[in-house]
């Protein structure tokens, strides 16, 4: 029986917009001072890995990545519209591209994941096998099951590419509380049991320093991952 | 079942972060290369064949869209394709229908300017062209004069968020075709340096 489903019955749970370039040498020279003009925009930035050409540093609203070709800004508490996590990444962004001097963007991406929980793992399969988004059906594929528990598509042309991925999965966290906290619970144990949906939504065409903004780029981006992924749901 | 041990109080190792290094940005099929990083002029991207994205497919319209930057690309499509009629009708020689089409054009103006939040490259040019308009007092523009302005919003059209130095170069090339971008007033205030 078909379980009917929209995005807006997920949850956006992490948001990652990177950019790429040709390899930028000035990174030897020059991390610290975007470190040095991030730092105000936000809150409690520290450094949690620097090497010369790859530094992260993590603040409470996400994780920053700077390497030679690339550079990129997580968070798992985005807005759900990415206005507000557009703005900080074009804090970030706005300062690599003038520290490292980039001209040119040879792949801009933004991906998101989306979770909704189910019971058990059982569920959530089988809202991902009512999506039907395989035209496979019985028998039992390569000895192993007749339906696949993850879905992936990938859509590119010479502009853009987009690759969709559905998975049926079940994890969990396990938080080891250190001893001098000396807590009743030493250890905190959570299941999750959920359909995943992963869309990392790219450009292909080299992109100029001129054509693009994060805080428009990103919630534009936003809008057209819902709109195709809610009409994929919904067919 | 994935498991994950996380330690005190290193929240980046939860399991989502996990799922994501697992499949890698680097995803397979991505074409980063041959793109060779060297544009500086038009769209051609110099010593490979490819081209810069189209801005239309950066930028895709979205119903329910209230972004500055869509609205101002849907404006200057309006305005590209004004100049171009007024540009043949100019070439025609037939001047009012020409002035007619620039008319038009110049009533676009506010609502380009209205949207100038996009930057400061961008206000720069849609103000020196309202100034080269006003500063026309009636007379039609040339040829010449509509094929500048017309290239230099299509320039823009295709690069919105052009740096304030950027812009200037394309404010230098309306002054070129000997349009006169600074606002009426400002010579009076300025003066006349030989007067001292």
């Amino acid at each position: 029986m078909p379980i009917p489903l929209a995005l807006t019955d997920f949850k956006m749970t992490q948001a990652t917009c990177e950019v790429r370039y040709e390899d930028a040498y000035l990174i030897y020279d020059r991390t610290g001072h975007v470190f040095h003009e991030i730092r105000g925009s936000f809150t409690d930035l520290k450094v949690i890995n620097a090497s010369p050409p790859q530094t992260s540093f993590r603040c409470d609203e996400g994780t920053f990545a700077l390497e030679v070709g690339q550079c990129r800004f997580t968070s798992q508490k985005a807005d759900t519209k990415l206005e507000v996590y557009a703005g900080q990444c074009k804090r970030f962004f706005d300062s690599v591209v003038g520290n490292l001097d980039i001209k040119v963007f040879t792949r801009i991406g933004l991906r998101v994941l989306f979770r909704k929980d189910f019971d058990d793992l059982q569920h959530a399969e089988t809202a991902l096998n009512s999506l039907q988004l395989a035209n496979l059906g019985p028998p039992e594929r390569f000895g192993i099951a007749s339906n696949p528990e993850e879905v992936l598509f990938r859509w590119q042309n010479q502009q853009l590419g987009t690759t969709l991925r559905f998975k049926a999965e079940s994890g969990k966290i396990e938080i080891v509380l250190p001893p001098e906290l000396e807590a009743d619970k030493p250890e905190i144990q959570k299941s999750f049991n959920g359909l995943v949906i992963d869309i990392d939504y790219y450009t292909v065409a080299p992109v100029e320093r001129s054509q693009w903004d994060a805080s428009a780029w990103i919630p534009q981006s936003l809008r057209t991952i819902k709109k195709h992924t809610d009409a994929i749901l919904s067919r | 079942m994935t498991e994950t041990l996380i330690e005190f109080p290193k929240r980046e190792a939860a399991t989502r972060q996990n799922v994501v290094q697992d499949t890698t940005f680097r995803l397979p099929g991505t074409q980063v290369g041959p793109h060779s990083a060297a544009v500086k002029t038009g769209q051609a991207v110099q010593g490979s064949q490819a081209l810069t994205i189209e801005i239309d497919k950066l930028y895709p319209a979205t119903e329910g869209s209230a972004s500055d930057l869509i609205r101002a690309l849907g404006l200057l499509a309006d305005a590209i394709e004004l100049l171009e009629k007024a540009r043949a009708a100019a070439r025609n020689k037939e001047i009012v229908t020409s002035d007619r089409y620039t008319q038009r054009f110049k009533a676009l103006l506010a609502d380009l300017f209205g949207c100038r939040r996009i930057g400061d490259g961008y206000g720069v040019i849609i103000n020196s062209l309202h100034f080269a308009l006003v500063n026309q007092h009636g007379e039609p523009l040339s040829f010449e004069h509509l094929t500048t302005a017309w290239r230099v919003l299509k320039g823009l059209r295709n690069r919105p968020f052009v740096s304030f130095d950027e812009a200037m170069e394309s404010v230098g090339e309306l002054e070129a075709s000997n349009l006169k971008v600074d606002p009426v007033v400002l010579p009076e205030l300025v003066g006349d340096p030989e007067d001292e």
